[in-house]
């Protein structure tokens, strides 16, 4: 899969140079808990919590590696070595977003995140913030898949007025995510992807 | 960047310093996205949407329609979660320059109360 961008310094409203938009997306797989918890045929929590400890994870990754074969099927480039920084990335990340959840809705800071909140969705459109999180909301949602791998979304960006900002800051790496996500994983559920009937041969054994 | 807003403006306002040092690269941002979870029916319908169409035209006519009057606390919070302050940095700077009005600062502010709240979880201990 190849990634072609053009400069944002050159993308303007009549820019019609639309590149191709034919891409392949390879699949991933991704030790999310939602794809776990299908995977492993464990509960969300359950899962979340042990991706947050050393043993959980340990726990996890030796049940995943029985069935490294089928993860290959799934994932050509599965890779074991690959898998534990995975997890290990999904219990940071993970730990991260519970204290950050638990701080927002803090009865010390509710009222004033409250009226922070208020504020944000009284933005008019095509401010930089609504527009900012438009466009991750649609690459989470694999929506622009397909404009994010052809470097299109940095061409929407540039017509809604973030040429510049997401110009310096996706030449330092800093806005989005830097590669195509896959979509949020089979059988998340919000939005509407149905599971796979048998997700790994042999899996769902209780613990 | 404050300081170069006029005295009129910055009067009533103090600004405080963010510490810490913070570590995003692109496997944590990617991550962040896979871990987002949207549950706003305004927002999924917006993403439905936006999943039929293909060219940038219609994207950009899509967002310049839609905006977040509608979506809720928590949606808005994870989506700022999954953004992360890198970004909400770069947008209170590119807002700060410019801010005309008390009103313009106070959603700066709100911003900036956010970004505060990443910071805080995603500082290793050790350097806040």
């Amino acid at each position: 899969m190849s990634q072609s961008s053009a400069p944002l310094a050159d993308a303007t409203s009549d820019d019609r140079d639309q590149r191709e938009s034919r891409v392949e997306i390879a699949p991933k797989f991704v030790p999310t808990p939602e794809r776990l918890s299908q995977y492993l045929e464990m509960n969300i929590k359950e899962v979340a919590s042990a991706l947050q400890s050393v043993e959980g994870r340990q726990m996890i990754y030796q049940k995943l590696m029985e069935h490294q074969q089928a993860l290959l099927s799934i994932d050509p480039s599965f890779n074991p070595d690959l898998l534990r920084e995975q997890l290990e990335l999904a219990g940071e990340v993970l730990h991260q977003k519970e204290r950050y959840l638990q701080d927002v809705q803090s009865p010390e800071k509710k009222g004033l995140l409250k009226k922070a909140w208020e504020k944000m969705k009284g933005f008019a459109g095509r401010h930089p913030f609504v527009t900012t999180i438009l466009i991750l909301a649609l690459i989470a949602g694999g929506a622009a898949l397909t404009l994010y791998a052809t470097g299109n979304l940095e061409l929407v960006a540039a017509r809604l007025g973030l040429g510049k900002m997401f110009g310096a800051a996706d030449a330092a790496g800093e806005m989005m995510p830097p590669a195509p996500v896959t979509p949020l994983p089979p059988g998340a559920g919000e939005l509407g992807i149905p599971p796979p009937a048998n997700p790994i041969p042999g899996a769902g054994k209780p613990i | 960047m404050f300081e170069a807003l006029s005295a009129k403006l910055r009067d009533g306002w103090e600004v405080e310093l963010e510490h810490g040092d913070i570590r995003d690269d692109a496997a944590h941002r990617a991550m962040r996205l896979q871990l987002l979870h949207l549950h706003d029916p305004t927002l999924l319908a917006f993403v439905k949407r936006g999943s039929t169409l293909n060219d940038v035209d219609a994207i950009v006519a899509l967002m310049s329609t839609t905006t977040l009057k509608n979506v809720s606390d928590a949606d808005l919070a994870e989506l700022c979660f999954a953004l992360g302050p890198v970004p909400l940095t770069r947008i209170i700077g590119d807002l700060l320059k410019q801010a005309k009005t008390d009103d313009e600062l106070e959603g700066i502010q709100a911003i900036a109360f956010v970004r505060h709240s990443l910071l805080s979880v995603m500082t290793p201990s050790s350097s806040r």
